[in-house]
């Protein structure tokens, strides 16, 4: 055991110095393990800062929300087919409302519209109002940070009365509490009894620049003829499927659909949009693992072709460490080191860009980037065993070298 | 008493070139013992090479058998003969054949990594070997800055570093000059002196009159074998 390290020792050694000799031969060579070994570990960083990212932002959507909507969120390019349902109205909701129980599920309307708000002078366009009754809180997770919600008062009696986001208080305000103030939307007075928690960004879409009002308010400024949908909690996670059911049925009875029709309207969860991002991120790996391994095979023929030419090269001192005693074994050891080391600086490498390559996307782009740990391993296991398996041949070929045949070769 | 440290019986090697057999050795009978000084002569192609290869554990014998203080050679695998290699045998070759990139003391040194000893280990007994061929002081100089006779001398504390059973030198002043190859011989006579076994290729007469005993090869037998 004690020899075997001495003699893994004195093989690092020697490879170190034959690189060190050869040094733009030694760089040259990697180059393919470095292009795999980064492809590899730059995708797998921008996808996990994506994930990071996407999976943090998605649970805004609660994944126990049922979205119920006109359309599908996926159409697959058919969204034709679902132009012609009818809108979904207040009245399907209230029905949803009536026939479900609040245990179990918690039933909010969703509509908005995007208009200028005004505040002494300073204004916001396009900002998302959005119409909301009490249990919006619950199905959107709403957090108040500063004042309160609306009470079941100012929501059945069509209050002028605004919660808005964090960004708008900043902007619109300066910072200064806005609760008691009076803003205007579209030109219409609201009260400010809230402000929201702070909620972020995520691809372009800040979460802070939002305004809630009572929806009965929501339609009496805006005009009655909308499209809603209705967001449904299932509180018990257990119970999604047969909850998911029961809201579809429900939502046929309150439309008058005949038995057999097609449903014309779509109940979405998060789970879809998980399937689809899943579904491109695998697509993503996949494309970055060939990409990878076509540049690893590539590399790896180029370390297999330089240890050839090392080991031609070197004959001579192979013939001299045999005479003195080396065993093919030892002989093999050193050659399939010095292929492992070169393949390890180029991993290393590749590891060194991959990290710059993350910086730049954090700084270039919105996506996050983050390289994480396991691809590090992966990309020095993979930088390994392209050393390992390109380097076994080459090893061999110096192995079996005649000893008296390469003490006479010059 | 004298013990035998090589010994050979009716060794033969056929080397098959193009199709034709080649009997490089014919039958060769040869016991040599510890402690002897013997030059082996013969023109080129004689065989005298392929018998040193043999004797060195380089190469095995198509027919024979072949013991080295008892052990037989001749059934050995190339791994067991490269431990015997290392351990019994010391080379000294015409054209030095040191590693051009490493110092004089780890050209030294390399017979001992393969025995597996440790580095401070290694360096004792190199530097003690350096000692022995009067080289300490140029001991971290790599062989391109070393002269010819200095360079044979490096490669002598090489294959005496590990305190080898056999010296074997393969023509080892054909690259010097006449003054540096007299100093090698001298360092070899003073070898023998203190309890070394040499065996020495040659094909000059004058070196080969160091040793106490002389074979002669021809045609791949041994056609004298004269001792003092």
């Amino acid at each position: 055991m004690l020899a075997w390290l001495i003699k893994l020792k004195e093989n690092i050694v020697i490879a170190v110095k034959a690189l060190k000799q050869h040094k733009m031969r030694s760089v040259l060579t990697t180059l393919g393990i470095i292009i795999g070994v980064l492809t590899v570990v730059s995708v797998a960083s921008i996808i996990s800062g994506l994930n990071k990212g996407f999976k943090d932002k998605l649970s805004f959507l609660g994944s126990n929300t049922l979205y119920i909507q006109k359309y599908p969120w996926m159409t697959h390019g058919e969204w034709y087919k679902y132009r012609n349902r009818p809108d979904l109205n207040m009245n399907n909701y209230e029905y949803l409302r009536e026939h479900t129980n609040s245990e179990e599920v918690v039933i909010a309307p969703s509509v908005s519209s995007h208009r200028e708000v005004k505040f002494d002078g300073n204004s916001l366009t396009d900002v998302p109002i959005n119409g909301v009754t009490k249990e919006s809180e619950v199905v959107s997770n709403m957090v108040i940070e500063e004042g309160r919600f609306f009470t079941n008062l100012e929501i059945d009696r069509r209050k002028n009365r605004a919660v808005i986001g964090y960004a708008i208080k900043e902007k619109l305000f300066e910072n200064k509490s806005p609760i008691g103030k009076r803003i205007k939307i579209d030109g219409n007075s609201f009260y400010v009894i809230g402000v929201m928690e702070k909620k972020g960004k995520f691809l372009g879409n800040n979460f802070d620049i939002n305004a809630y009002i009572p929806v009965g308010s929501f339609f009496k400024n805006f005009g009655y003829h909308r499209s809603i949908s209705i967001e449904a909690k299932v509180l018990d996670a257990a119970n999604l499927k047969p909850v998911k059911e029961k809201l579809r049925y429900l939502m046929r009875f309150a439309r008058g659909l005949k038995p057999g029709a097609e449903d014309n309207f779509s109940i979405n969860q998060q789970e879809t949009i998980q399937q689809q991002y899943d579904s491109l991120t695998s697509g993503l790996y996949t494309a970055a693992i060939g990409i990878g391994t076509l540049a690893l095979l590539v590399g790896g023929i180029g370390i297999m072709n330089i240890m050839l030419v090392s080991v031609t090269e070197r004959q001579k001192e192979i013939g001299i460490r045999k005479a003195i005693g080396a065993t093919n074994r030892i002989i093999s050891f050193q050659f399939l080191v010095e292929s492992v080391i070169i393949c390890s600086l180029g991993g290393m490498i590749a590891l060194l860009l991959s990290y710059f390559v993350a910086i730049g996307i954090q700084a270039a782009t919105p996506f996050p980037a983050s390289i994480p740990i396991w691809s590090i391993f992966m990309g020095l296991g993979f930088s390994w065993f392209v050393g390992i398996f390109f380097g076994l041949y080459p090893a061999h070929q110096a192995a079996k070298l005649d000893p008296i045949e390469s003490l006479h070769y010059e | 008493m004298k013990e035998i440290l090589i010994d050979l019986r009716q060794i033969s090697k056929v080397y098959d070139t193009d199709k034709v057999p080649v009997h490089a050795l014919r039958n060769v009978d040869l016991q040599i013992n510890h402690n002897e000084y013997v030059s082996i002569m013969g023109p080129s192609g004689s065989g005298k090479s392929t018998l040193m290869n043999i004797i060195g554990c380089l190469d095995t014998p198509t027919e024979g058998s072949y013991l080295l203080e008892g052990a037989e050679v001749h059934t050995m695998d190339d791994n067991t003969l490269a431990k015997i290699r290392n351990k019994k045998i010391g080379f000294v070759f015409q054209t030095f054949n040191l590693l051009p990139r490493a110092s004089a003391l780890h050209n030294v040194e390399l017979p001992l990594i393969y025995s597996g000893l440790s580095s401070q280990e290694r360096k004792k007994q190199a530097e003690r070997a350096l000692d022995k061929v009067k080289l300490s002081h140029r001991k971290d100089h790599n062989p391109n800055e070393l002269s010819g006779g200095q360079r044979q001398r490096v490669a002598i504390a090489r294959a005496l570093v590990n305190d080898p059973s056999l010296l074997l030198a393969d023509e080892p002043t054909g690259n010097l000059d006449s003054e540096t190859g007299a100093d090698i011989m001298e360092l070899f006579d003073d070898l023998h002196r203190n309890g070394n076994t040499i065996l020495m290729v040659t094909h000059e007469e004058h070196i080969a009159a160091h040793a106490k005993r002389t074979i002669h090869i021809l045609d791949g037998e041994i056609a004298q074998d004269n001792s003092e």
